[in-house]
Formats: C-alpha cells, sequence, structure tokens
C-alpha cells in the first residue's frame, strides 16, 4: 500500500493531465514534493520512486511553462511513462528493486535482508510495474507519433495501471500464503 | 529526416521491450529458492534480529537447521545469518564456525564471495584456524583487494602461519603503493611489516621500519622502542646516550626505569647535573642526588654566559650542553651558534646537535632540521640519533593525519 503511495504523484498527473497538462505537472510536482518530505522524515534516504518523481515533474513542469510550451500533451505523457519505466529498470538491473524501499524500515535493519524470496517477490511486483509502463509509454507514443486517437492512450493507461495496483495488491499476500502452506 | 522521424518510435520500442528482456539478465535470477519451512525460520529470525531479541533469534536459527531435507543453499543461508547472531551473542568459535561453513559451502553466490571470505578470515584469524585463514587469505589475495582491514588481516593469517615471506610480500605491497601515492603508509601497515621482521630476525629491516613508524607517526611507544633499540648501537658515546635521553624526554615517550637510570647514571657521570636531574625526576636511580650541584651550577651559568665571548668553541658547546639541561633554550641556542662560529672543536657534532636540540626545544622545527644537517662527524651511533632528531623535528613540524585502526599482525 505505501507503495502505491509512491505513485501518488504519476497516479494525480494521469487524472489530470486531460484537464491541463500544465496543472497536472505542477499538481504531481507539489505531491511528489510532499510525499518525498514525508519520505524522507521517515527514513533519511531517498527513495528511488520519489527523487525520480520530484526531478521528472519539476523539470516538466518548468520545461512546458517556460521553454516549449507548444509540448503536446501525448508528448508529455510519453514522456513521464518512458522515465519511470526507465527507472524502475535500472533498479531491476542493480538487483534491488525499487518496491524493496517500501518494505518495512525495522526489518531493512537486518545485515542480511531481504531473504531470497521476499527480493523474488518484490523483483516480480517492480517488473510488473515496468512492464505496465512500458505498455503506456507504447500507447502514448503511438499516440504522440503515429496520430492515434488519444483514448487510445488513456485506455491502455487505465487497464496497465490498474493491472499494476491490482498485482501489487494481491500477490504479496499470495506469496506469502504459498510458503506458509 | 526520415531517421528522425523513426528514432523516437525505435527508442520506445526498444524500452517496452527492455522488462522482457531483464527477465534473460543474471540480476534478476534473484538467489536461491529456500526451503519454506528454512525460508519461514530466517524471516523469523530477521524479525526477531532487528528487535535486538537474539535468543529468539538463535531459536529461530536452530528450527532451520531442524528442516528436513534442506538443500546446500539453505545450509549456507542458514551459516550467513547465523553468524551475525553469533557475534551478537559473543560466540566467536560458533561464528567462526558459521562462517567457514559459508565460505567454503559451493552453494555461496558469486557476488557474496569477497564478504564471505572476508568474514570467515577475520573469525578464522580471531579462532587461530591458521590453515583455514590462510586458505581464504589466498582466495581473497586473488580477488585484488585493496581495502586495508582486509589486507591486514591477510598479513596476520599468513603471520600467524609462520609464512613471513608471504606476509612481508603482503605489506610490502600496500607501503609501495602509498608511496606511489606520496603518501605515509599506514601506521599498521608499519607495525605489521615491523612484526614481520622481528619473527624473521630482520633487524636492520625493523630498525627501518622503527624509523619510518616514529617520523610517520610519532608515537610515543615505537620512540620508547626506538630508543630502546639505538641505545644498543655498537660505538655508542656518553654524549649519544645524554642525546638519545634528551630525546625520550622530548618526545613524552614512558622511560623505563633502565632507561632512567642510564641516562641519569651517564648523565651524572658527564656531570650534566641538569641531564641528570631531569632523569632523576623520571626515576632514575643509581647515581648521586645532583639537586644541590644542579642548583649551585645552574647559579653561575650567567657568569658563565658571559665568559663566553672571550672563551674557546669548545667552552661553549659545553656550555650550550649545560643550558640545554636547565631548561635555558634560548641560552643555548646563543650558545651553540657562538660555539660554531669559534670553531676548533675537538667533536664537531656537538654544538649543532645542541644547538638543533635548543631550536626543536623552542618550537622552531625548521631551522632545527638545518641545524642538525650540519652535523658531523661523532662516534657510530651519531648519525643515527641526528637522524631521529631530524624525524622528530619534521613530525613535529608537520604532524600526521588521524590513522585509520586495523589490527596489527601480533
Amino acid at each position: 500500500m505505501t507503495l502505491l503511495f509512491g505513485f501518488a504523484p504519476f497516479i494525480l498527473f494521469a487524472l489530470l493531465s486531460r484537464l491541463s497538462a500544465d496543472l497536472a505537472l505542477w499538481l504531481a510536482f507539489a505531491a511528489a514534493f510532499v510525499v518525498t518530505i514525508r519520505d524522507f522524515v521517515e527514513s533519511p534516504s531517498l527513495r528511488l520512486l520519489d527523487g525520480t518523481s520530484l526531478a521528472l515533474f519539476g523539470l516538466l513542469a518548468l520545461i512546458r511553462g517556460f521553454v516549449t510550451p507548444e509540448l503536446s500533451l501525448a508528448i508529455v505523457r510519453a514522456i513521464v511513462d518512458g522515465v519511470l519505466c526507465l527507472a524502475i529498470l535500472v533498479s531491476l538491473i542493480r538487483g534491488r528493486p525499487f518496491s524493496l524501499q517500501y518494505a518495512s524500515q525495522n526489518s531493512q535493519h537486518h545485515p542480511h535482508w531481504p531473504l531470497p524470496a521476499f527480493l523474488r517477490v518484490n523483483q516480480r511486483i517492480s517488473l510488473v510495474w515496468a512492464i505496465s509502463f512500458a505498455l503506456m509509454t507504447l500507447a502514448d507514443s503511438a499516440v504522440a507519433f503515429l496520430s492515434l486517437p488519444l483514448y487510445v492512450g488513456i485506455a491502455v493507461s487505465v487497464v496497465a495501471l490498474a493491472a499494476a495496483v491490482t498485482f501489487t495488491l494481491l500477490y504479496p499476500a499470495l506469496a506469502a500464503e504459498r510458503l506458509a502452506r | 529526416m526520415t531517421s528522425k522521424k523513426f528514432r523516437a518510435p525505435l527508442a520506445v520500442a526498444l524500452l517496452a521491450a527492455a522488462p522482457l528482456a531483464l527477465l534473460a539478465l543474471p540480476a534478476y535470477a534473484a538467489g536461491p529458492k529456500l526451503t519454506k519451512g528454512v525460508n519461514n525460520a530466517l524471516a523469523d529470525e530477521q524479525k526477531a534480529y532487528v528487535a535486538n531479541d537474539f535468543k529468539t533469534a538463535a531459536d529461530d536459527i536452530a528450527k532451520a537447521r531442524a528442516v528436513d531435507g534442506r538443500t546446500p543453499e539453505d545450509d549456507y543461508w542458514i551459516n550467513k545469518i547465523d553468524i551475525n547472531v553469533q557475534i551478537k551473542t559473543n560466540n566467536m568459535a560458533g561464528a567462526d564456525q558459521d562462517a567457514e561453513a559459508a565460505a567454503d559451502s559451493a552453494a555461496m553466490p558469486p557476488e557474496d564471495k569477497t564478504e564471505m571470505l572476508r568474514l570467515a578470515l577475520i573469525l578464522a584469524n580471531n579462532q587461530k584456524h591458521t590453515d583455514k585463514a590462510v586458505t581464504y587469505a589466498k582466495a581473497l589475495q586473488a580477488t585484488n583487494p585493496t581495502d586495508a582491514g582486509v589486507l591486514s588481516q591477510i598479513t596476520v593469517a599468513y603471520f600467524n602461519a609462520k609464512d613471513f615471506p608471504a606476509a612481508q610480500g603482503v605489506v610490502q605491497k600496500q607501503i609501495d603503493a602509498a608511496t606511489a601515492a606520496g603518501k605515509t603508509p599506514a601506521r599498521d601497515t608499519l607495525q605489521n611489516l615491523l612484526d614481520v621482521q622481528v619473527a624473521q630476525k630482520d633487524e636492520a629491516g625493523a630498525e627501518k621500519t622503527l624509523e619510518q613508524l616514529v617520523a610517520g607517526y610519532n608515537d610515543p611507544k615505537d620512540w620508547t622502542q626506538m630508543i630502546d633499540v639505538t641505545i644498543t648501537s655498537k660505538g655508542i658515546r656518553d654524549t649519544d646516550i645524554i642525546w638519545l635521553g634528551r630525546l625520550l624526554f622530548q618526545v613524552g615517550a614512558t622511560a623505563s626505569a633502565e632507561d632512567s637510570n642510564l641516562f641519569g647514571q651517564t648523565a651524572s657521570h658527564a656531570t650534566f647535573f641538569g641531564d641528570a636531574l631531569v632523569a632523576q625526576q623520571h626515576g632514575g636511580t643509581g647515581f648521586p642526588d645532583p639537586t644541590a650541584r644542579a642548583d649551585a651550577d645552574k647559579k653561575t651559568m650567567p657568569q658563565q654566559i658571559a665568559a663566553g665571548a672571550k672563551q674557546s668553541g669548545i667552552y661553549n658547546a659545553k656550555l650550550a650542553e649545560a643550558l640545554y639541561s636547565y631548561g635555558m633554550y634560548p641560552e643555548a641556542e646563543a650558545a651553540a651558534q657562538l660555539a660554531i662560529s669559534k670553531g676548533g672543536m675537538t667533536d664537531p657534532s656537538e654544538a649543532p646537535m645542541v644547538l638543533g636540540q635548543a631550536l626543536v626545544a623552542q618550537g622552531k622545527y625548521a631551522d632545527a632540521v638545518t641545524a642538525f644537517g650540519q652535523v658531523t662527524g661523532g662516534g657510530p651511533a651519531t648519525p643515527r640519533i641526528t637522524r631521529l632528531w631530524v624525524d622528530y623535528a619534521k613530525v613535529k613540524q608537520n604532524p600526521p593525519a588521524a590513522t585509520a585502526a586495523a589490527a596489527p599482525a601480533k
């Protein structure tokens, strides 16, 4: 659940972007700031997703506001999806899936945390998010470059996001149940 | 234009394919699949451990060990996790047993290798499991470690196994690397080298290393050791002994009773009552109480200084010695300068040596180094004693930075 809170800026952006891309970017930036500060108070280290969201939405808000206001919504969405996808991929390649950072702070103090099973669960969750963002990038890029209707992008985003959220909520319990059996 | 048009979609397509390609990467392989019972017991251990409940953590480890059908991966993880529990409960033998089992396990993943070998080496050294320690030391050496702590432990392993050439090889490599980088070798590295040289009865090498230690780190304990070694130099003169005693007291080292006795007796015999008094204050015995004679002599110093201008270089050199012994350093400096300018010395080392000593005592280290550079002649031990005074002046001029701590070889 805490992990989903990390996606709050993106979800806010996705919901508001149809209304106004600028408003969505600035509000997502504000949300990323609040989430980062809140998490930073909890543990004095910057989570990958928080840091990426903060930088990404801040930069995009500035670029679209002052440098290239003509940047289309589809391109902005594709950039956001793509950058978040890349960030998640990097965490996976480094062998420390981003979702691990949302596990209980207390358990992280163990010298040999996480156990392989826990790491595997997090790798799968992170991979699902990476696939989800890759699909969103693909769909929003198709809207931007191949002139597909915007609702295609939105529909893919909704389905991909819903799938990732559902997987995040259900899979850990399922994995724990399997281990307990 | 056409290529630009395709660049963005191509990048997007690559990004979309990346998550699937990732499945093939080794980083995605989340390690072994532990047996359910082992995994659950270890998960419980992790909760107990972070709550500092090591008794429960140990019970959980025991539960994991009791699981039937354990795989080598299970045992590796159990041992790896148990090391910390054993350390927390101060059971170093148990920790060593776990670490050795983990380091010897074929199930050890490559990414754990360096850290596990390091742990096993430290614990095997701690438990004096010499053969095992050497095995880990060799395996670690093959990874070309640069960490000073690891290198120190490798040296300890070879040292304990009495493979002194191998130990010296590791230490020398560290010293060479530090020297090439223009740095003073770490204190513990030099200490390890010294221990190895002493064990090999390489006296010349050990003395050289000891000198490097005092010059680099100005530790009073090293100075005591260095002075004790120097005092046994062949052909050492009474004057040399007195100069060594002054250095011993100057560096703030703790003088042994033997040292204080020797310095006091030598100074008393040479009628350097001020030096004899200092030796007495440091516990020296075995010579007449110099207090009264030192007091009487000190009272005559103004007259002796006044007479200096009309006297010879030898007179002024002896006067400088006396002034130094009474702590009258500026006056000793002036007398020594006068002695040098007058010349005609029977011992050309004396005046510049006392001049250097007086300058050191006044904190004029750069001038002192120059003065010591003028020392010629003297006895066979004089150049070495002069070098020690120079080392001290230099180390006072550029005090060493705080040194990293690592276990010495002994």
